[in-house]
């Protein structure tokens, strides 16, 4: 990734690399998909290591213990950690999502009680959005909170929620109706998972793993001072927050998406190489080229994405075009990959079975952190006002 | 839209070549001008020339010495893409990339000043009866003196029209390349009708033509190595051509979608019609996205960036037709017919696809780096 780095931005990931190269954990991290509590444990220990490196929080402010880094050179970070081939962070949602809300919304209590427990890993935080039945159609949420002395008292569900099993803290969006207010004033409420009335039921996904929970929510309490920002404003700051995290993966995701084509071609250099010939026939060699191309184009994308965001907030689409564009592209490129490695793809025992994880994982691509036809109609309104008329932009996220 | 959309990252020069290019093209190429100047043979519209020729944008890349402004090839990107938008008739793409091959090969100064100035326009001649984008596609030999040349050129964009040709032929085997004026004697042109209606293309024919030892301007690896970077400076001048048209295409499809009712409503509020913009406004950010990245990477002189312009061909020559077909589609009777100018940019989308190879000869091309070692 040598385009345009300013020299700040290049001593920095100097700096990151040789760290990261003393620091690597000597056993590899247990893959995604790969269950048990090794995997949780093994990821909290590296986030920990991230912190105590000095890797956390890069972009937030030095006051709130971050590095005051461009968002710019915190993705380039990401992107270089993700090109490890190193699992997620597993803080990701803390950092990415809640840590910069935080900043951006939250009280100075909030900030001082939350901020070092984020970066430190010892706060793991999930995400408490979608409903059973409020999907795409977030806005229909039914989860409320009452209010009920000097708190509130939350009822409802919550569904799809990654980390449900490990999170600590649940970033939750719920409706408060209030007696005179809208109907529809929604909240973004700060929710400690040990709260009692809390139950999470994991989720068994498509890939075999239990990584999705169901969260339901009966009388818990939640004490006033941790609403997130402004009661009623729940809805611009979740939407604000998932942007955000949209545009900031993106050199992560590039990199991840690179990591899998980068090991494909060696496979079929290895296959060429025994003799083999099927996976150099003219068509497998035209799908490969192709996903290379989409991913430089992606690249090139989120690159001048981040670098107008350094100078001006990009207009909103672009999150949701980004978003579109990576998930459909890794689509296309598993499928590239099972097609160019042949029928013993389908082999639990042909390299672990990552490929066929690989394959079935994507699938949810396109439809968590808003569905592809979501994203096209968010394009469709916000860059190219068409269809004004259908409703309220916050309707669909 | 258009003001939502811009890369913030131009210069303030580019900048003012933007708006300068646009604002000329608004008041000086209208469609109405497009449609006059492609009923004509050359498509070339003398005003226009000279303006470009005031503004310096013929000798944009050229130093200084030679009258140019010693731009780079990202200022070109962003000139390039205001006359895709405009569709602007001519050959001014292919006399820039002719300028750039005449001074690496060190041709004569005068020469590279009368581009500058407006006063010589200039074309390229790669293909010929069995056209291809290899150097071994090239068969038109110089006789044994390397004074003769008899043979036929195809597909030539910029004539008839042009001045002087600058034409890769063997020479003992060798790759060359020969400037000839059109005015020598022998030399036939001849327009050869294409789908592009704004640049024209031609054939040429050279009967017995008389080739003087100054004329041939390089020869063997030199001329090797100014090929390979032609084709990439053509390649990335046919990109960012390609993003205008897409930008013009996808400003028309908008408009059309707001202004057209059906079954009591703008069409623009149906979820497919909205899905069909979606995707042809993400085909032509992305695209403009890497036509600048490979841009910057070839001004820098990145050695990374050499796969950097086959991605752009495989993208832009794909994106460029998929947009123009969609905008029809979505302009449904009115796309199809004669009077409406978005044929005029599928044309050219087309024709920007097929120049200096299409997406799979670039995928072929880009597996092999990929692949084969």
């Amino acid at each position: 990734m040598d385009w345009g780095l300013t020299e700040e931005e290049t001593q920095l990931r100097n700096r990151f690399l040789r760290w990261l190269a003393a620091n690597l954990p000597s056993r590899p991290l247990p893959e995604e998909g790969r269950d048990g509590i090794g995997y949780w444990q093994a990821l909290r220990q590296w986030q920990r290591r991230l912190f105590e490196g000095g890797w956390a929080g890069l972009s937030w402010p030095v006051r709130y213990g971050g590095q005051g880094a461009s968002e710019r050179a915190e993705a380039m970070i990401f992107g270089e950690l993700a090109a490890q081939n190193v699992p997620e962070r597993i803080g990701v949602i803390g950092e990415s999502l809640v840590g910069p809300t935080l900043i951006a919304e939250g009280s100075e209590e909030q900030r001082r009680f939350f901020l070092p427990r984020i970066l430190d890993g010892s706060h793991l935080w999930c995400q408490g959005f979608t409903e059973p039945e409020a999907g795409s159609d977030l806005q229909s949420l039914t989860t409320r909170a009452e209010r009920r002395g000097d708190g509130y008292v939350v009822e409802g569900r919550k569904i799809w929620t990654s980390y449900a099993a490990v999170a600590d803290w649940c970033l939750l969006l719920a409706k408060t109706p209030g007696g005179e207010a809208d109907r529809r004033s929604v909240s973004c409420f700060l929710v400690d998972m040990k709260s009692p009335g809390i139950a999470v039921r994991p989720i068994r996904r498509i890939t075999g793993d239990r990584r999705f929970g169901e969260l339901t929510f009966s009388g818990v309490a939640v004490p006033a001072h941790r609403v997130l920002g402004k009661p009623g404003e729940g809805w611009r700051i979740a939407m604000r927050a998932l942007e955000h995290e949209r545009i900031k993966l993106g050199l992560a995701l590039y990199e991840r998406f690179h990591a899998t084509l980068t090991e494909l071609i060696a496979k079929v250099k290895a296959a060429r190489d025994s003799g083999e010939t099927r996976a150099l026939s003219r068509g497998y060699r035209s799908k490969i080229a192709q996903a290379y191309a989409e991913l430089q184009v992606f690249r090139a994308h989120v690159w001048r994405v981040l670098s107008s965001r350094a100078e001006a907030p990009a207009s909103d689409f672009q999150s949701a075009l980004l978003k579109l564009f990576w998930s459909e592209m890794n689509q296309r490129l598993v499928q590239t990959a099972l097609a160019v490695l042949g029928d013993r793809a389908q082999l639990e025992t042909y390299d672990n079975g990552i490929w066929i994880h690989r394959y079935l994982r994507a699938r949810g691509d396109t439809i968590e952190a808003g569905t592809s036809e979501i994203m096209r109609g968010l394009i469709a309104r916000r860059a190219l006002k068409l269809g004004a008329d259908m409703g309220n932009d916050a309707r669909s996220c | 839209m258009r003001d939502r959309v811009e890369p913030v990252e131009l210069t303030p020069f580019q900048t003012l070549l933007r708006n300068s290019a646009r604002e000329l093209f608004e008041r000086h190429c209208p469609g109405s001008r497009v449609r006059e100047l492609i009923a004509s043979d050359e498509a070339h519209d003398p005003e226009l020339w000279r303006r470009f020729a005031q503004e310096g944008w013929l000798g944009l890349l050229l130093p200084e010495a030679c009258d140019g402004q010693g731009g780079g090839v990202t200022d070109l990107t962003v000139l390039m893409e205001e006359l895709g938008r405009a569709a602007v008739p001519g050959s001014f793409g292919a006399t820039v990339c002719s300028a750039s091959l005449w001074q690496e090969l060190g041709g004569d100064r005068s020469e590279l000043n009368r581009v500058a100035a407006g006063e010589s326009r200039l074309a390229i001649a790669w293909h010929e009866a069995v056209p291809g984008w290899e150097p071994e596609a090239v068969r038109l030999s110089l006789d044994d003196h390397a004074s003769r040349l008899s043979g036929v050129k195809t597909l030539v964009s910029g004539v008839p029209g042009a001045d002087r040709l600058l034409c890769f032929v063997r020479e003992r085997g060798e790759l060359a390349v020969v400037s000839l004026p059109v005015s020598r004697q022998g030399v036939r042109i001849e327009k050869t009708p294409s789908i592009d209606l704004t640049r024209p293309m031609g054939q040429v024919r050279f009967e017995n033509v008389a080739v003087k030892p100054h004329e041939i301007l390089g020869r063997g690896p030199l001329v090797e190595t100014a090929w390979q970077r032609l084709e990439r400076l053509g390649t990335l001048v046919t990109c960012a051509d390609l993003v205008g048209v897409m930008r013009r295409l996808v400003e028309e499809s908008l408009s059309y979608a707001r202004r057209r009712r059906q079954f009591g409503r703008p069409i623009g509020d149906f979820q497919l019609v909205q899905q069909l913009c979606a995707d042809m406004l993400s085909r032509t950010e992305t695209a403009r996205s890497v036509v600048f990245r490979a841009a910057q990477a070839w001004d820098a002189t990145v050695p990374a960036g050499e796969e950097l312009f086959s991605v752009a061909k495989i993208w832009c020559s794909d994106a460029g037709r998929e947009v123009g077909e969609k905008s029809i589609q979505l302009h449904g009777g009115v796309g199809v017919t004669w009077d409406c100018d978005l044929h005029l940019y599928l044309r050219r989308a087309k024709a920007g696809e097929l120049q200096f190879g299409d997406a799979d000869f670039h995928r072929e091309r880009l597996a092999a780096q990929l692949l084969d070692d």
